[in-house]
C-alpha cells in the first residue's frame, strides 16, 4: 500500500473523529472499535505491500552453479599457488641497495656478500712556493699543486656460515700495492677471533681509523713509524662488562666493545710499509704485535666518559737487513727523512737490521659533538749502513680535537648528518672543524748515517681541518697544514732549517 | 630410640637424594607429512607419560606438518628436526644422500622397514554417490573433477599416482604408455593440486570443491568421522597401493641436541601396543599384527600393490617424479 493510500484513510479516520464531537459516547465505542479495525488491515496491507516488492527468488540455474564451481576452483588454485610462491620467496635471498651499498644475503641469514666503494679525489696547493724552497734539491722539494686520484676502491665483504668473515680491497688508485686488503676473519667467538690475511697493523690508533672517517686528508706523524699493512696471523676478541653482550666485529679494528684484545705475528713491513702482492717476504725473522684497548667508561651511567677510549699497543722483531722508507710530510708528501741521502762517510744502502720495537699508548674521547684522539709512539730500530751501525729511536706524537658544528655526535667512525645536504629546503649537512699538532723526532744518531742538509731531525705540523658532510656517503674535506723542520738544509758546516711547507688540500670522497 | 635415629636418618638421605636429582626437560622436534596431525597429537602425550613414567623426565614433542617432499626439504635445509615421520621411504633417504644425517641403514634400524603403520589410497566422494564411482576407470572419465595433491611436493600425492598407475597396468596388460595415458586424463580432471594431504582435504570438504578427492584412507575416515557419513561416502576401489610411512631419528641432530635415546624410544613406543592401538583408532593400519586384527574390520579389503613392484623408491622416484619425469611430461606448463 502506498504511503498516501494510508494517509488517506488515517485522514477520514481523524475527519470521522472529529464529527464524533457531536456523537453521544456510545457512539465513540463503536468508532474506537472502527480504528482499531482499520488499523488492523492497515497493518495487514503494509505486510503485503512489502511482499510484493521482493522480487521472485529463483532456483539456480545450471549455468550459475557450475559458474560458482569455476569460481571457487580459481579461488582455490589462486591461494595454493600463494602458498607456494609465498614459500619460493621465503627461500630467496635478499638483496639490497643502498648507503650501506650493496647486500646480498641468503634467506637463512647464514651467508652473505656486500659490495662497497671508495673514491677519494685529492687537490693540493703548496702555498709558500719560496726561493729556499727552490734551492733545496728536486727530491725535497716540494711537490707540484696538483689534483689525484687518492683512492679507487671497490671491495667485497661478507660472511658464510655465520661467522667466517672476508674482506677483499683492491685500490685501483694505488701505484704498485692494488691489494691493500684481503683477509678471512673465522669469529668463532667475540672473545676468540682468528684473523688471517693481509690487514692493518694493530698498532697506529689513528692508522686503525676507516681510511674513509679519518678526521683529515692524511694521518699525522706517529701513523708513519709503524707499518701500514702486514701479512700475517692475528689472534683477537672482545669482551664486554657483565650482564651486557659483545659484539662480534670482524676485522682488525673493533671500537665499541668495552675491552679489546689483539695478538699477532706478521712478516713485518717495516715504517710505513705495505707489502707488494708479487715480492713475498725474503726474511724468516717475524715480527709480533699486540694490542690492548679498552672502554672502562662504558655502561657506567657517566655518558661524558662513555666514549673514552685507552689503550696501548706494541711490536718486536728483527728483522734482516730489511729496506726502510724515507718519511714524508702528511699532506705535502714531501720527503723529510731520506735515507738515500747519506752523509760523506756513508755510500751503502741503509737498512734495518736487528732487533726493533715500538710502543705506542693511546687513546681518544668522544662526547656528544666533541672529540679528542692522541697517540704517542717510541720506535726503536738497528740501521746499518756499510760499516756503520747505530739504534735509533725516533719519537712522534700527536693530539687532534674537533667538533661537529652542527650537533651530529662526534666519533671514531663516520659522521652521519642528521639532514642532508639540500639547500633548496635549507638543509646543509654536517660540518666538522678539527684541529691538530704533530711532531716527530728523529734521532740525532741517525746523522751518522743520513745527510743532515738533506734530512731534517725534526718536523712539527699544525693542521686546520673542516669536513662537510653532504650526506652519510658523501664528504668535502678541507685542510691546511703549515709543517716546520729543524735542520734539513744548508751546508756540512752550516745546517739550517729547512723552509716551512704550507699546503691547502681538498678531497672530495665518496664511501658506501 | 636408635631405631627412630636411623629411620629418620634414612629418611632424611632419601629426602636429599630425591631432591637433589631433578628431573631433566627434553624437547623433540617431529617433523612429520600432512595428514599425521591427529594421530601424533593423540599419541605424543601419551608418549611423554610414558617416558616421564620411565625416566622422570618430561618431553616436549613438537610438531611440523606439510607435504612429505617439502618436509625433507626443509630439513635439509636446516630445520632441526629430531625425528622424521614422512610419507614415503625415499623423503627418509634423502636425508642420507644429501646430507647424511641419518645412517645408510636407517631403514634397517626399527621393524618393518622403519614403518610402525601402513595405509592406502582411497576415494572420499560426496554423499549418495552421484557420479557413482566405483573404480579408477570412473575418476578419468570426462566431466570428473578430481581433486589431488602435487606429486612433487606430496607423498600422499605420490602414493595416489602410483596407485593409479598400478592399476592401469593391471587392467591394460602391464603397457607403460597405456598407464601413461590412464594418469594423463585422471590429472587432467584435478581440478586444484594443493602441495599437501590435508591441503587437499581442505579444499575437497570445507572449499566444497571437486566430485572426488583421491586421498589416504586414514584421511578419508577420518573426514567421516569429523564431518559425519551424512555428507561423504569412502569408495574403495578394487586395487590401490600399500603405502609404508616410515619414521627415523635424525641421528646427526638428535646428537647434537643430546636427545638420541628419547628420540630412539620415542619411534620405538610406536610400535608398542598402546602405540599399535593409537595408530588403529587414527585409522591407519597397525603392524602389529595382533591389533591389526582387532581393526580389520574398519577397512575394505583390496589389493594392494607394493613399491617393490616399481623397482623401489629409487627407481619410482627417478623415473616418475624427478624433473622432465613421466609427471612433468603429462603435467607440465601447456599440457
Amino acid at each position: 500500500m502506498t504511503n498516501f493510500r494510508r494517509t488517506a484513510i488515517a485522514s477520514v479516520i481523524n475527519l470521522a473523529l472529529l464529527g464524533a464531537n457531536d456523537v453521544q459516547a456510545a457512539n465513540t465505542d463503536a468508532l474506537e472499535r472502527r480504528i482499531r479495525e482499520l488499523e488492523s488491515r492497515l497493518e495487514k496491507l503494509d505486510k503485503a505491500a512489502a511482499l510484493s516488492e521482493k522480487p521472485a527468488v529463483s532456483a539456480a540455474s545450471p549455468e550459475v552453479e557450475k559458474l560458482n564451481r569455476k569460481v571457487n576452483t580459481l579461488e582455490r588454485k589462486l591461494e595454493v599457488q600463494d602458498e607456494v610462491t609465498t614459500g619460493n620467496f621465503q627461500k630467496m635471498p635478499v638483496v639490497e641497495a643502498g648507503a650501506d651499498g650493496f647486500k646480498i644475503t641468503s634467506s637463512d641469514k647464514k651467508h652473505q656478500v656486500r659490495i662497497r666503494g671508495a673514491v677519494q679525489t685529492d687537490a693540493r696547493f703548496f702555498l709558500d712556493n719560496n726561493a729556499n724552497a727552490k734551492s733545496l734539491n728536486t727530491t725535497n722539494q716540494e711537490g707540484p699543486d696538483r689534483f689525484e686520484l687518492k683512492q679507487a676502491r671497490v671491495w667485497l665483504e661478507g660472511y658464510v656460515f655465520n661467522n667466517i668473515y672476508f674482506k677483499i680491497m683492491p685500490d685501483f688508485a694505488a701505484s704498485g700495492n692494488i691489494l691493500p686488503d684481503a683477509y678471512l676473519d673465522y669469529a668463532y667467538h667475540p672473545a676468540a677471533s682468528l684473523l688471517v690475511g693481509k690487514f692493518k697493523s694493530p698498532l697506529s690508533l689513528e692508522r686503525l681509523q676507516g681510511d674513509s672517517d679519518t678526521v683529515f686528508l692524511e694521518r699525522a706523524f706517529p701513523t708513519y713509524l709503524a707499518s701500514n699493512r702486514d701479512v700475517g696471523i692475528q689472534f683477537h676478541g672482545a669482551l664486554s662488562k657483565p650482564g651486557y653482550k659483545t659484539e662480534t666485529v670482524a676485522g682488525p679494528i673493533d671500537a665499541r666493545n668495552t675491552l679489546t684484545y689483539q695478538v699477532g705475528v706478521s712478516n713485518g713491513s717495516g715504517d710505513s710499509g705495505s707489502p707488494n702482492n708479487n715480492s713475498p717476504d725474503t726474511d724468516s725473522n717475524k715480527e709480533v704485535n699486540a694490542r690492548l684497548f679498552g672502554h672502562p667508561f662504558q655502561h657506567t651511567g657517566y655518558s661524558w666518559l662513555e666514549g673514552l677510549g685507552l689503550g696501548v699497543a706494541g711490536s718486536f722483531g728483527d728483522p734482516n737487513q730489511q729496506a726502510v722508507k724515507n718519511l714524508t710530510t702528511p699532506n705535502g708528501v714531501s720527503t723529510y727523512l731520506d735515507y738515500t741521502k747519506n752523509n760523506s762517510t756513508n755510500s751503502g744502502v741503509t737498512t734495518s737490521n736487528g732487533a726493533t720495537y715500538r710502543v705506542y699508548p693511546q687513546a681518544y674521547w668522544y662526547a656528544g659533538p666533541i672529540g679528542l684522539m692522541g697517540e704517542y709512539v717510541i720506535s726503536s730500530q738497528h740501521l746499518n749502513n756499510g760499516a756503520t751501525n747505530i739504534k735509533q729511536d725516533n719519537k712522534a706524537y700527536q693530539v687532534q680535537a674537533s667538533y661537529v658544528v652542527t650537533g651530529e655526535d662526534n666519533n671514531f667512525g663516520a659522521i652521519k648528518p642528521l639532514r642532508n645536504f639540500d639547500p633548496l629546503k635549507g638543509s646543509w649537512g654536517a660540518l666538522q672543524l678539527a684541529a691538530r699538532w704533530s711532531a716527530l723526532d728523529v734521532d740525532n744518531k741517525t746523522f751518522t748515517i743520513v745527510d743532515p742538509t738533506k734530512s731534517a731531525s725534526r718536523a712539527q705540523a699544525w693542521t686546520l681541518g673542516a669536513n662537510w658532510f653532504l650526506n652519510s656517503n658523501a664528504l668535502i674535506r678541507f685542510d691546511y697544514e703549515n709543517v716546520s723542520f729543524s735542520g734539513g738544509a744548508g751546508t756540512a758546516k752550516h745546517i739550517t732549517d729547512r723552509p716551512n711547507e704550507q699546503v691547502f688540500a681538498t678531497r672530495f670522497q665518496l664511501a658506501f | 630410640m636408635k631405631n627412630s635415629v636411623k629411620s629418620i636418618f634414612a629418611l632424611v638421605v632419601l629426602a636429599l637424594a630425591a631432591g637433589s636429582v631433578q628431573a631433566a626437560e627434553v624437547k623433540l622436534l617431529n617433523v612429520s607429512y600432512d595428514p599425521t596431525r591427529e594421530l601424533y597429537k593423540e599419541y605424543n602425550p601419551v608418549f611423554a607419560s610414558y617416558w616421564k613414567a620411565k625416566t622422570g623426565d618430561d618431553v616436549t614433542i613438537n610438531q611440523s606438518h606439510g607435504g612429505s617432499g617439502k618436509q625433507a626439504r626443509s630439513v635439509l635445509e636446516g630445520l632441526e628436526a629430531d625425528v622424521v615421520t614422512l610419507a614415503l621411504g625415499y623423503d627418509v633417504d634423502q636425508l642420507y644422500q644429501k646430507r647424511k644425517l641419518i645412517p645408510e641403514n636407517w631403514q634397517t634400524l626399527l621393524p618393518n622397514n622403519s614403518s610402525p603403520y601402513t595405509s592406502t589410497i582411497v576415494f572420499l566422494v560426496r554423499k549418495g554417490n552421484p557420479l557413482k564411482i566405483k573404480d579408477w576407470d570412473d575418476i578419468v572419465k570426462p566431466g570428473v573433477s578430481i581433486v589431488t595433491p602435487n606429486p612433487k611436493t606430496s607423498g600422499g600425492a605420490r602414493w595416489n599416482y602410483l596407485a593409479a598407475w598400478s592399476y592401469a597396468l593391471k587392467h591394460n596388460n602391464n603397457d607403460d604408455a597405456a598407464a601413461q595415458a590412464f594418469v594423463g586424463k585422471l590429472y587432467k580432471n584435478a581440478a586444484v593440486l594443493d602441495t599437501g594431504a590435508r591441503g587437499s582435504t581442505t579444499t575437497f570438504i570445507e572449499r566444497e570443491i571437486g566430485d572426488v578427492l583421491i586421498a589416504w584412507e586414514n584421511e578419508a575416515y577420518l573426514a567421516l568421522k569429523e564431518f559425519g557419513p551424512e555428507k561423504f561416502e569412502i569408495i574403495t576401489p578394487s586395487l590401490s597401493i600399500l603405502a609404508e610411512p616410515p619414521v627415523a631419528v635424525v641421528d646427526d641432530i638428535a646428537r647434537k641436541h643430546g636427545t638420541t635415546e628419547v628420540a630412539t624410544e620415542y619411534l620405538k613406543y610406536l610400535y608398542s601396543k598402546e602405540g599399535q592401538e593409537i595408530i588403529g583408532k587414527n585409522f591407519y593400519r597397525p603392524t602389529d599384527p595382533e591389533i591389526a586384527a582387532k581393526y580389520a574390520k574398519q577397512f575394505k579389503p583390496l589389493e594392494l600393490v607394493k613399491i617393490d613392484a616399481f623397482g623401489g623408491w629409487d627407481v619410482a622416484q627417478k623415473k616418475h617424479f624427478a624433473d622432465d619425469g613421466v609427471f612433468d611430461q603429462i603435467y607440465g606448463p601447456g599440457k
